[in-house]
């Protein structure tokens, strides 16, 4: 007699899904997805195994129009974080992840804009860790300091300001003939300009083209003189 | 009669479910729907884990040994479960059959 897995059948069925209302108030949506499955020839016992689940899983999600667990479990390990990790950088309980990666709650709307920005490559790592760095340290205090050459601006501050300090940081530079920076560092907080923080070592300024710069869009003249 | 589900049991039934790994978890699609209608808001493969971590989780765990038309071993028990959209625990019970072979679990039930 052939044992239980030996003797099932591939067959494909319909299983029901359930989409939660997206607002309160409104209702649950069922919609029925093919999936393949086993079927038992001895009672005719249909089962769905972990392909299925996976799939049924999916199907929920793009629904819901959020990552799946295995999407973010797939993310996760693409950057190469742990659980610990990734929640650490996105601000959040580490418990929170493990549920979300899990299946055992869906991801918050909110939070899952960011995570699809992130799977897509809209944004990336450096640039979460560098909005994480930021949330953590105090907001430094516009200034600029010609020993040492250490530039550091405060969050908001507009790309003319930056500009402008960046020259004088330059000239000083020039001033007492010494023409690299020991650190660099620019912090933005704009919508159109995302957060970046480059510090290369001195000298090295020259080599860093713009498009290297951690999801930002670097203006030409920032560049010009980022490139000193 | 309630009985202490061995320890090498567990042992052998969490990691199968923890991995996931395709043809290695089998579930009745009625055993499936009841654990959908739990709760909306999560997901299938939640049970996988959920199953996982309360067979990994320290302390003996008490049920009943069955003998079911598919061969292997299999032992049901209860657990608290708190589902998302509910407001406190629940109890959840469940039925696992592990195949002679070690390498599948077949989950019967999974329902309050």
């Amino acid at each position: 007699m052939n044992s239980f897995t030996q003797r099932l059948v591939p067959i494909e069925v319909e299983e029901p899904v359930c989409i939660p209302p997206a607002l309160p108030g409104s209702e649950v949506r069922t919609i029925m997805v093919k999936v393949p499955a086993m079927q038992d020839p001895k009672d005719g016992e249909i089962y769905l195994g972990v392909e299925a689940t996976a799939i049924l899983d999916k199907a929920k999600a793009r629904h819901m129009g959020v990552l799946a667990p295995q999407e973010l479990a797939e993310l996760r390990k693409r950057l190469g974080l742990t659980q610990k990790e990734i929640a650490e950088v996105l601000q959040i309980g580490e418990k929170t992840w493990s549920r979300w990666e899990t299946g055992r709650e869906i991801v918050s709307r909110s939070l899952n804009l960011l995570l699809m920005a992130l799977y897509e490559g809209r944004v990336n790592l450096p640039w979460l860790r560098a909005k994480c760095f930021q949330e953590k340290q105090p907001a430094p205090a516009p200034r600029l300091r010609s020993r040492g050459f250490e530039v550091l601006f405060q969050q908001r501050m507009s790309w003319n300001t930056l500009t402008d300090a960046l020259r004088a940081s330059r000239s000083a530079a020039n001033m007492t003939g010494m023409h690299h920076y020991s650190h660099f560092a620019i912090y933005t907080h704009t919508h159109a300009m995302p957060a970046a923080v480059v510090s290369p070592p001195p000298r090295a300024v020259a080599h860093f083209p713009a498009s290297q710069f951690s999801a930002v869009e670097v203006p030409a003249e920032c560049e010009e003189l980022c490139s000193v | 009669m309630s009985i202490r589900i061995p320890e090498d049991w567990r042992k052998a039934v969490a990691p199968i479910l923890h991995q996931g790994l395709n043809g290695t978890i089998q579930m009745p699609r009625e055993a499936r729907r009841r654990w959908l209608n739990l709760d909306t808001k999560h997901y299938d493969q939640a049970l996988y884990s959920l199953l996982a971590h309360e067979l990994d989780t320290p302390g003996a765990i008490y049920g009943k040994k069955h003998t079911m038309n598919e061969e292997g071993e299999c032992y049901s028990f209860s657990f608290r479960y708190h589902p998302p959209s509910a407001k406190g625990e629940i109890d959840l019970y469940t039925k696992l059959n592990l195949l002679p072979d070690g390498q599948v679990v077949i989950i019967y039930s999974a329902h309050p």
